[in-house]
């Protein structure tokens, strides 16, 4: 065993080009032209690409989960959702208990608003306000005014196939005024023109109204004068709605 | 640091034997390349005074092992690197030799040692147990276990 081991390994030597690339290797040392060895450069660059993915994962983690814009819906549900840069739906928040009993029945999360717009038209709860006559407000906020424009035109033009939805759009500052006092922003906004014509009306007072019930308070206090009714409340809601244009 | 003359009559002499060496430890021929640049740039940085011959071939052999370990220590080396570049001049051997390449590389790395220093180069055991820092009788120990894993893979007597 030891001969055919000999002459084994004797048939193995070092290839012409392997040494002359270690002495031309050797010589960049020597002047100095090499600064670090080929292998912790190859570690440092698997470092660096580790690292470059990291950062690329995690700020693409920032990104997805970082809210654009946000939809409110308010009949007597009141939900929000919150939307990623890709019009995914990254939160979903009920902002009273038929609101949660809504969204438990929903699979809408990380699903495009657009579908999950549908999915909350079209689920057995809103339909049976929407067959009650009862408007359904479908409030957008977004990061700057022109993507909050632009998102409400898209919101509009997609819920115009149905009857009794009404879009609008509200400002950052009114949406954080919203949230301090625990309702979602659509409603909010409803609260605010009542507020403008009852200055003695409170969040609290409006807290446990639908939807239906403020604007009809509206009615009422704005004497049903201002023209413009899209839409009259069936079944002993009395006046129709005076609301033209709310963006 | 060594003088360019020295430089290129060390690789000259020394280049087949850290070959040899890398060919029974290593998967790939960019190892080799790693392998050889380290192995002499710590000859050339290196101080050490050479008694003879024998000692400065002991220190090529000494180093050529430790950097082979080191690498192989390497998880992403170990794990990463594919095995087709394995006997990266297999074309070239006959397939005797092939074969008794493939035994030794498939030895553990610690018996592949002392079946090269004890059956190629011709170390004694004293010999081999001081250039791999171990213990005679592990020295031993270890090429008995080897001759007997050899014998079982290549047929005949491994004493010979």
């Amino acid at each position: 065993m030891n001969d055919r081991l000999k002459a084994a390994l004797d048939h193995v030597q070092a290839e012409d080009e392997l040494k002359v690339r270690t002495l031309e290797f050797l010589s960049r040392v020597r002047f100095g032209s090499e600064k670090s060895r080929r292998l912790p450069y190859r570690r440092m660059m698997a470092a660096a690409a580790c690292f470059a993915a990291l950062m690329f994962g995690a700020s693409g983690y920032y990104l997805y989960f970082q809210p654009v814009f946000a939809i409110s819906v308010d009949v007597n549900p009141s939900v929000e959702l919150e939307i990623n840069r890709l019009d995914r739906v990254i939160s979903a928040e009920a902002y009273n208990e038929d609101g949660y009993v809504l969204l438990s029945s929903l699979d809408i999360r990380y699903r495009d608003y657009k579908e999950a717009l549908e999915q909350i038209l079209d689920s057995g709860n809103i339909q049976s306000y929407l067959a009650q006559d009862q408007p359904v407000e479908v409030t957008i906020s977004g990061n700057n005014e022109k993507k909050s424009k632009e998102m409400l035109d898209h919101v509009t033009a997609y819920t115009a196939a149905y009857q009794n939805v009404h879009c609008g759009c509200v400002s950052a500052d009114e949406v954080s005024a919203a949230h301090a006092s625990g309702m979602s922003f659509g409603k909010y906004r409803a609260f605010l023109e009542l507020q403008a014509l009852d200055p003695k009306v409170t969040p609290a007072d409006v807290q446990e109204l639908t939807m239906c019930q403020i604007w009809d308070r509206i009615d009422t206090l704005s004497g049903d004068s201002q023209g413009g009714h899209g839409h009259g409340h069936g079944g002993g809601h009395g006046a129709g709605h005076g609301r033209g244009g709310h963006n | 640091m060594r003088s360019e003359q020295e430089t290129v009559r060390a690789v000259e002499r020394y280049a087949d034997t850290v070959r040899r060496l890398c060919m029974i430890h290593l998967k790939s021929y960019h190892d080799t390349e790693d392998i050889f640049q380290t192995v002499f740039l710590k000859y050339v940085l290196s101080s050490v005074v050479f008694e003879n011959e024998e000692h400065e071939k002991a220190w090529f052999i000494r180093v050529t092992i430790n950097a082979c370990h080191d690498l192989l220590r390497n998880f992403f080396r170990s794990h990463m690197v594919p095995l087709e570049e394995a006997l990266h001049q297999a074309a070239e051997l006959s397939p005797d030799h092939s074969e008794v390449l493939e035994a030794v590389r498939a030895l553990p790395a610690k018996y592949r040692d002392v079946v090269y220093l004890h059956y190629y180069e011709g170390y004694t055991a004293g010999e081999t147990a001081r250039i791999l820092g171990k213990n005679v009788n592990t020295v031993y120990t270890l090429l008995t276990r080897s001759r007997q894993i050899l014998r079982e893979k290549l047929g005949g007597d491994a004493n010979e």
